[in-house]
């Protein structure tokens, strides 16, 4: 494929030895939203850490902008343009928001557009602006995820990777969240999406994967999976 | 005690607590990034001090550009020492590091001998004399077999007070570092999460190098006047300071930046005061500090500004 900007070909990673993802191939196209879905355990967290260099792939290869990635390492990895809003957040608790932010930005030499990135996060979610200066860790769990979202969007990346980013957040701010990955979708961001709301997720996606114990096995258009008998049984319970 | 005992005494003790004080901080820095007691630390304190020593005794330039040499010394040393010895071994089990700990203190100490032998070296011809002099405020003067001399008063050394303004000097620099700049800021990151930081695209390493670097920097600074004060150096130099620094990490709350100043200070205080209350005692004042640490571990082991340790998942 031509727009393809992520590529993981039987990609396999192993906990000691424990199989955790079993040879699984996705592809993410350019400006696309794509999820993942999936039970508990089934794999979706440790393919993102895979995939952003945090934990080594037993096998297979990633490829990111047609250049291998495979075992690059978290940071470098993160300087190449992707980025991971991380499950639970991962907010620095004893750093202000501003600060988290600044993590975000920390390879950017430009400090106009680190500027204008400080904006487009106040744009998306103005609660942040009113925060600044607290301590990440006094933030509401809806506010953190806000900046965890921010704080990834600070490093001005070609594709974010969310990890539930909806877990245990009131609806509202479900709502909130959904709107605000939309809205970076239509600015151009590729989005790999994992979710446990599995209804939301395919709504706004234009492709999913469902895994179960370390395997796809099931993916294709999101409006279609969202009408499959499967996943309207397992996933949406219906 | 009276009170021109006691306020000298309180001064002197400042002094010398502040020196713990900066030494204990690059315990506790390292403590709060890795989880590792560096009892390699208190060798830096000793390179530094020789380093002054060499670099002054052999270019014969000023004590000042010795000064900078040997601080900027020890950060590299303290830098290659994380590099070679402890980053391999990364992701080992706490234990491995601790011991790779007291070897690296075992090497850099015989290394010294080797290279330094173990003879101590007087260091009263490196830095200017009046150092060592006395700050005498009120007394009298009289007249003895000839000669003025100054009787009574408050009298403490100079070095105590320029080791009070070096080392507030050096803290401030050090709470600047940590709170102003984006490397102080990843320093405080990856103290409370490596990984993401990681993800935020900071290379870890070199920040905990760096956290090495500057720890010894300031061990550097305590080892060079440390060296002034008891005007000698000597391989060894770096255990007694180094262990007691580590005690005043403890006493703070060790991973507390303020708790090792604090610590620092209070250890040095009391030190000098119980010294002063009962002389003959003397002899006890390095296992004095020891006792402090069984009681701080068995009554409040998070030490006074520490938190209590969380368990990681
Ligand atoms: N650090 C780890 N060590 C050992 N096993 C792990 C680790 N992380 C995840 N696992 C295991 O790998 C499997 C997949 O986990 P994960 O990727 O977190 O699933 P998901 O995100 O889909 O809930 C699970 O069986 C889990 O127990
Ligand atoms: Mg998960």
């Amino acid at each position: 494929m031509e727009d393809e900007i992520l590529k993981i070909e039987n990609l396999q990673v192993s906990y000691g030895s424990i199989k955790a993802v079993k040879g699984i191939s996705i592809s993410v196209r350019k400006g696309s939203i794509v999820t993942i879905i999936g039970s508990n355990g089934a794999g979706k967290s440790t393919t993102l850490g895979a995939i952003s260099g945090l934990t080594r792939p037993s096998g297979g290869k990633i490829t990111f902008r047609d250049r291998d990635i495979t075992r690059l390492g978290a940071a470098r990895t993160s300087q190449l343009g992707i980025s991971l809003v991380p499950e639970g957040r991962r907010i620095f608790p004893n750093l202000t928001v501003r600060e988290n932010m600044m993590m975000g930005a920390y390879n950017r030499k430009n400090r106009e557009e680190v500027q204008e990135n400080f904006q487009t996060v106040f744009t998306l979610f103005p609660r942040l602006k009113e925060r600044l200066k607290q301590p990440g860790g006094t933030l509401s769990g809806g506010e953190q995820q806000m900046l965890a979202i921010g704080r990834s969007l600070m490093a001005n990346p070609d594709l974010i990777m969310m990890d539930e980013p909806s877990l245990g957040l009131a609806p509202i701010v479900v709502e909130e969240v959904f709107k605000a990955i939309q809205s970076l979708n239509n600015k151009g961001v590729t989005i790999l999406l994992v979710e446990q709301n599995a209804a939301k997720a395919l709504e706004i996606s234009r492709y999913a994967y469902v895994l179960e114990t370390g395997c796809v096995t099931l993916q294709g258009d999101a409006k279609k999976l969202l009408e499959s008998e499967e996943v309207r049984k397992v996933y949406l319970g219906i | 005690m009276d009170p021109k005992t006691l306020l000298q005494n309180f001064v002197n003790g400042l002094s010398l607590g502040s020196l713990y004080a900066l030494i204990a901080i690059g315990y506790t820095m390292v403590y709060g990034i890795l989880r590792l007691i560096n009892f390699a630390h208190g060798d830096i304190f000793m390179m530094a001090a020789y380093f002054t020593f060499f670099f002054v005794t052999l270019t014969q330039l000023p004590w000042y550009f010795a000064a900078i040499f040997a601080i900027a010394s020890a950060a590299v040393l303290g830098f290659g020492v994380d590099r070679i010895a402890y980053k391999p071994i990364r992701k080992a089990p706490r234990i491995s590091a601790l011991i790779t700990a007291i070897g690296v203190s075992f090497f850099l100490e015989s290394l010294a001998v080797v290279i330094f032998s173990g003879i101590p070296r007087s260091f009263r011809t490196i830095f200017p004399q009046f150092l060592n002099e006395m700050i005498i405020l009120g007394g009298h003067m009289e007249v003895k077999y000839g000669q003025e001399v100054i009787l009574g008063g408050i009298r403490f050394p100079i070095i105590s007070v320029v080791t009070l303004i070096v080392t507030a000097v050096a803290i401030v620099f050090l709470w600047w570092f940590i709170y102003k700049t984006k490397i102080g800021m990843a320093m405080r990151s990856v103290s409370v999460d490596i990984p993401t930081t990681s993800l935020m695209g900071v290379n870890v390493d070199r920040i905990i190098g760096m956290t090495f670097a500057l720890g010894s920097a300031l061990a550097g600074v305590g080892g060079i006047l440390w060296a002034v004060r008891y005007p000698q150096v000597w391989p060894y130099m770096g255990f007694i300071p180094g262990m007691k620094a580590f005690v005043a990490a403890v006493f703070g709350g060790i991973g507390s930046v303020p708790g090792a100043v604090m610590g620092g200070l209070i250890l040095g205080i009391t030190e000098v005061m119980m010294v002063g209350l009962f002389p003959g005692a003397a002899g006890y004042r390095d296992a004095f500090a020891f006792f402090i640490l069984i009681i701080i571990l068995s009554v409040k082991p998070s030490g006074l500004l520490g938190k209590p340790e969380l368990v990681k998942v």
